[in-house]
């Protein structure tokens, strides 16, 4: 029996700034299957679906919905024909609640009074667990999810897609989310997952429909092939690229932090008495759900924002320093931050001026010198391969994996002893990843001590030391990788499993070597309680 | 369900590049049709020929030139002042009062001394000197205030500094009240002797016209070759990248706008003691205003920037002429074009940054038919 | 004397309470409009013209009719604004230019058009209109306090009011408002969920726009008699409009006591007896008072009296 075909891709083309994002793309999904969509960042694979949404207009070909030539110019279209897209970044507005989230754009004027009964049946269904009074800006990730994915049901959507709906959760989480996948599938719905991750195409999808640059490459039956050739068509080559833990050995402690505390800009505690510390030539991987005090973290440390507790370099205090007082001391931070283009790079100017941000104020005189940071420009391009028309392109126009190797470069040119890294990696297709995971590797036998935030378990557990799970902004445990299992972060993600209660006696976080005696510290804690007052 | 969609008129694309020649004939285009229509305008509601209406607006444009290149000059001046502040994407709207708080205390200090002043020419220098060093404080302490609260508490700026234009102006109605109390009838102040006054060279208008082109000359450099102007790019481009690589952002915000204070106060010295020799609250008309307009549609370009002042200047001065010559109204009529003007150049930027494909069957049929013939 | 102190104050507030009304629509769906200044001086300016048109339709010589000379002077002065809206909402919304410049463009024009035109019109009916205009209950002496506080008003006043409350219902409370608040905090998701953020936007400008118009129509035909029409400062009336805004948080009913405030503070001058000299130094408080108050709203900084989140920033389907 042949299955009916509710969508079909005819030959869909689509470029940006002149580069292809989608080129000749033919794909159908068939009614009632789970078809992923596998490709690196950047393969085209939410540009495409967003063209199904009604979000982008193809500029070539067309596509069809259950045999039909269809029309779709706008999301509204798009809803008509029952498709429903739960897109990677949240479309929520943050300061209404859930119902009101829900029922946006529903014209049906009871949809305000029934919308209770209506969610509580669809909640009950798939078991879902909301608090429909509950604003979003108070949610977590999860939560926000299931929003999300009511409000396609709740418009009884039986074209699904989802992109990268596990990217934020935890392995738990994820397991629970693919079971309610599997049952709308039961239910007859159709659904696409946009996903990286061949572990995710394995377990869940019948077929998987692979994208490499903008092109369609094939598609399979999951049943009838393997992760290697699944890899080997979503790259292109035969991979040998493996994430590998360099094995050296640690120095004493670089940056010893104890009783962290930091709010977050809405006043609200983000990070709640943290204690850990850094060692030259190791990387401690940083795990947690999405929002759970990471980017605080970062900033502390770095001396963005203002905190109580205290941040120790070498042994030295360094508590309450703002970045250019660090600086000032000669302590080599580099930070790498998840924002690129918001917080590590200005946008608009050129890859020459985002080089001189750290340089600029170096020599003496009024006068910037561009001359000899353009030089650094076309060595650093040289270097690792940047792709760009010249030196003085605006760093906005270049892809991501091109941005993040300029920002990159840049941090790591000042030499530093301490690198503070979020997401290094995120949007990156896998040779830049790469790139960068060789570059941190590179620094890490440099001796650098490196703080790195990470949100694929498999990756913080092959590449970091240790792994420090953050719940809440609080600890939950700093466990080495070898001792430990993704099923186990993902417990002490949710705080389902805590280290610091089960093991108390053990101090977790204070290093045995610190530089500093009990004494010190003790003398910090007086002159800061001093300071306070 | 029904699945017939209506389809869009216009599908809108972004461009990946426009060459920069067809840029500039299409702004040129856009320009000379928005006049010609103005004119048209004109010509209807005067319901006289174009042609003479026109040959009084060129004539009257002409007629003194030294008025014409010191109107282009104030209002590159007005625009020059505010370059470091919007290149920050802080919206100074607050020029007029920055300006006219420098035009004011010039205007009292020559009030008080002009007798004293006038006897030698030694003193002269003295007090003009005295006038400027005053004018430029009185306009950092205007341009500054709203710029503390923004570095500190976010405070909105383009209100802020609208309304600091409303107190400024109100001041001056003030002190000119103040200062003619006594008189039968009150009137602007005015300094009639030489006394304070700036020596004429030239023309009364060429010592002025100088300070502005080298305060031009002076802000292109700052902001393509100095630290200073770096950093005030990198904070207008993004602020928590300037923090994040330890600049001082509120230093620079504050430090910026007294640079503005600086040169609204030179404005408002030569304002007193070379241009009007007076004061009243609108001496300045629109002049901040369209000084915006100016800079932000230059892309706070120096160069583009005086082209266009120039010919709004020249707008300006020939419309003025068609008002006067047949009693429609004073310069009201120039605002309405210039607002005509700067609409059209709004349409034509959209143009320049996005690409528009229309789906009505019969016009693709044509253009297909067109370029089938080509 | 407080008693009419506030019965000025309302008459006066009541110019930045359209004003008020009209931007806090429009910043709801997302824009934010300099141009207000302009619109209200071509509400004022399509007032006028709908003075002219009813006299030339019912002539000067019968008793004017109170219900028709509002309703086409409404009409034109909405119309007139409307028209100024919408090219604002065409230029920024349909061709994603700056919603600053374009404003203070507009400003300019409107401005710009109400001085020329407003100075080339005939003036002769404007008294008679405005009579007709500013008092709706005829008989408000003869109820002594109570007349003189409550009922002494033109019909804009009470239109204004009522607007202002519909405003507020409309925007809490109904299930349009709620797509308008979505249109304003995130386009993006109020367009991913199907509402046409273009429409709405337009909507909003336009309304948003007519009734800031009234704004200027109330000031030159009610509160200033019909006389001073060329020379007002319909334009600065028009700035402390759009810092109302501000100051009530975007609640419109907040609006109403802020309107009497700005109002009171306009006419306080009148009513302290000091000399002309001091009058032209209280004349710059309302101004003042305004500074202070964007100074304090911003240092407290209140969860509850943020903007709309987009507010300012235009929208584009593709962009990503």
């Amino acid at each position: 029996m042949d299955k009916e075909v509710v969508v079909e891709f005819r030959n869909i083309s689509k470029h940006f700034k002149g580069v292809y994002a989608n080129k000749n793309i033919n794909i159908s999904l068939y009614k009632g299957e789970i078809l992923s969509i596998l490709g690196e960042n950047g393969s085209g694979k939410t540009t495409l679906m967003n063209m199904l949404s009604g979000i982008y207009q193809p500029e070539e070909g067309e596509i069809f919905i259950r045999g039909e030539k269809a029309s779709i110019h706008s999301p509204r279209d798009a809803i008509s024909y029952g498709i429903g897209m739960v897109h990677q970044h949240f479309k929520l507005v943050d300061v209404f609640t859930a119902t009101e989230n829900i029922i946006l754009g529903i014209e049906d004027k009871k949809a305000f009074k029934n919308a209770y009964d209506k969610v509580n049946e669809i909640a009950q269904k798939y078991g879902f667990e909301i608090d429909l009074k509950k604003k979003i800006h108070n949610m977590s990730v999860s939560e926000k999810q299931t929003v999300e994915i009511i409000k396609v049901l709740y418009r009884n959507a039986s074209i699904l897609i989802l992109d990268e709906p596990t990217a934020v959760l935890t392995p738990q989480e994820a397991n629970k989310l693919f079971s309610i996948i599997k049952k709308m599938r039961e239910d007859g719905k159709s659904i696409i997952l946009i996903t990286h991750k061949l572990a995710e195409v394995m377990s869940v999808s019948d077929r998987v429909a692979i994208l490499r640059k903008g092109e369609y490459i094939t598609t399979l039956n999951t049943k009838e092939t393997n992760e290697r050739e699944l890899t080997e068509y979503m790259v292109g080559k035969k991979v040998d690229l493996k994430l590998e833990r360099l094995k050296i050995q640690a120095s004493p402690p670089v940056l010893e932090i104890r009783d962290l505390q930091v709010k977050k800009d809405d006043g609200t505690r983000a990070i709640d008495g943290l204690n850990f510390y850094l060692r030259g030539g190791q990387i401690l991987g940083v795990a947690g759900i999405a929002g759970s005090g990471q980017k605080e973290l970062c900033e502390s440390i770095v001396g963005l924002r203002h905190y109580n507790g205290y941040i120790t370099h070498k042994g030295i205090n360094i508590k309450g320093f703002s970045a250019e007082k660090i600086k000032e001391l000669g302590i080599r931070m580099s930070f790498i931050p998840e924002d690129r283009l918001g917080l590590g790079l200005a946008p608009d100017l050129s890859i020459t001026d985002n080089l001189l941000l750290k340089t600029y104020n170096l020599k003496k005189g009024i006068f910037v010198d561009r001359d000899s940071a353009r030089k650094e420009a076309k060595e650093l391009i040289e270097r690792y391969g940047v792709v760009t028309p010249s030196t003085e392109t605006p760093v906005k126009n270049l892809s991501g994996g091109n941005i993040q190797k300029i920002l990159v470069g840049r941090e790591i040119g000042s030499n530093p002893n301490v690198i503070i890294t979020a997401y290094p990696v995120r949007g990156l297709d896998i040779n830049s990843s790469y790139m960068i995971y060789d570059i941190l590797n590179e620094e890490k036998a440099k001796n650098t001590a490196i703080l790195f935030i990470g949100e694929d378990l498999d990756v913080l557990l092959t590449f970091c030391d240790k792994i420090m799970v953050l719940c809440e902004g609080k600890c939950m445990g700093i466990v080495h990788t070898k001792n430990t299992t993704k099923e186990e972060i993902g417990l002490m993600m949710t705080g389902a499993k805590n280290y610091l209660e089960l093991e108390p006696e053990k101090k977790t976080g204070f290093a045995p070597d610190s530089l500093l005696s009990e004494e010190d510290w003790n003398n910090l804690e007086r002159e800061g309680s001093k300071n306070d007052k | 369900m029904t699945n017939k969609h209506h389809e869009p008129l216009f599908t809108v694309f972004k461009r990946n590049s426009f060459s920069t020649v067809k840029g500039i004939i299409l702004r040129i285009s856009v320009v000379v049709i928005a006049f010609i229509i103005s004119m048209l305008i004109c010509a209807l509601v005067i319901k006289e020929n174009i042609f003479d209406i026109m040959g009084t607006f060129f004539s009257g444009a002409v007629a003194r030139p030294w008025k014409l290149i010191l109107d282009s000059c104030l209002l590159l001046g007005f625009g020059i002042a505010i370059v470091p502040a919007f290149k920050m994407k802080y919206w100074n709207m607050g020029a007029n009062g920055q300006v006219i708080m420098g035009t004011l205390i010039a205007i009292v200090i020559m009030y008080h001394t002009h007798t004293f002043a006038e006897q030698s020419g030694f003193n002269n220098f003295l007090i003009l000197m005295l006038e400027l060093l005053a004018s430029i404080t009185f306009s950092i302490i205007w341009a500054v205030i709203p710029a503390i609260f923004k570095a500190f508490f976010k405070t909105n700026e383009t209100l802020f500094t609208l309304m600091m234009n409303y107190i400024a102006a109100g001041l001056v109605a003030y002190v000119n009240y103040a200062l003619a109390a006594g008189k039968k009838e009150a009137q602007d102040v005015t300094i009639l002797n030489q006394g304070g006054w700036m020596p004429v060279v030239i023309d009364k208008y060429f010592i002025p016209i100088v300070i502005i082109v080298l305060m031009t000359v002076f802000v292109y450099f700052y902001m393509a070759k100095t630290k200073h102007g770096y950093e005030v790019t990198v904070v207008g481009d993004s602020a928590p990248t300037a923090r994040y690589v330890g600049m001082h952002t509120k230093t620079i915000i504050i430090r910026t706008l007294a640079l503005n204070g600086i040169m609204c106060g030179i404005i408002g010295f030569l304002y007193a003691s070379a241009i009007n020799h007076s004061m009243n609250p609108t001496m300045c008309g629109a002049l901040g205003f369209t000084a915006v307009l100016i800079a932000w549609l230059s892309s706070f370009n120096p160069l583009i920037m005086a082209g266009v002042s120039f010919g709004l200047a020249f707008l300006t001065i020939g419309t003025s002429k068609v008002s006067s010559v047949y009693r429609i109204g004073n310069n009201d009529l120039a605002n309405v074009i210039i607002g005509l003007i700067f609409f059209s150049i709004l349409i034509s930027e959209f143009f320049v940054r996005y690409e528009v494909k229309s789906n009505i069957k019969f016009l693709n049929k044509f253009k297909k038919n067109k370029e089938v013939e080509e | 004397m407080i008693g009419s102190l506030i019965v000025a104050a309302i008459s006066m507030g009541i110019v930045y309470l359209f004003g008020c009304i009209g931007e806090t629509i429009i910043e709801k769906g997302g824009n934010l409009n300099l141009g207000i200044p302009g619109i209200m001086c071509l509400g004022a300016l399509g007032g006028a013209v709908g003075v002219n048109v009813y006299f030339k339709i019912f002539g000067t010589e019968k008793q004017v009719i109170v219900v028709l000379i509002l309703l086409v002077t409404i009409l034109f002065a909405f119309l007139f604004a409307a028209l100024g809206g919408m090219i604002y909402a065409f230029l920024t919304v349909s061709l994603h230019a700056n919603q600053n410049v374009t404003g203070l463009t507009l400003t300019t024009f409107g401005v710009g058009l109400m001085k020329f035109f407003g100075s080339n019109m005939n003036h002769d009916n404007f008294t008679t209109a405005s009579n007709a205009i500013k008092k709706l209950f005829t008989f408000y002496e003869k109820l002594g306090w109570f007349g003189e506080n409550f009922l002494s008003y033109g019909f804009l006043v009470y239109l204004a009011f009522i607007l202002a409350i519909l405003t507020g219902v409309f925007i809490k409370y109904t299930r349009t408002g709620l797509f308008l608040r979505a249109v304003g905090e995130s386009p993006k998701t109020a367009d991913a969920q199907g509402i046409n953020v273009t429409a709405y936007k337009y909507l909003a400008i336009l309304i948003g726009s007519g009734i800031a118009g009234l704004g200027g129509l109330y000031y030159v035909m009610d509160r200033s008699g019909g006389t001073t029409f060329v020379e007002a400062s319909i334009e600065a009336f028009g700035w402390l409009s759009v810092a109302l805004v501000i100051f009530s948080m975007w609640k419109p009913w907040v609006g109403i006591l802020g309107s009497i405030l700005f109002g009171g503070l306009y006419v306080l001058p009148q009513y302290l007896h000091i000399s002309n000299i001091q009058i032209k130094l209280f004349d710059l408080l309302p101004y003042v008072v305004t500074v202070v108050i964007l100074i304090i709203t911003s240092v407290l900084d209140a969860k509850n009296s943020q903007p709309p989140a987009s507010l300012g920033v235009n929208y584009y389907r593709e962009d990503r």
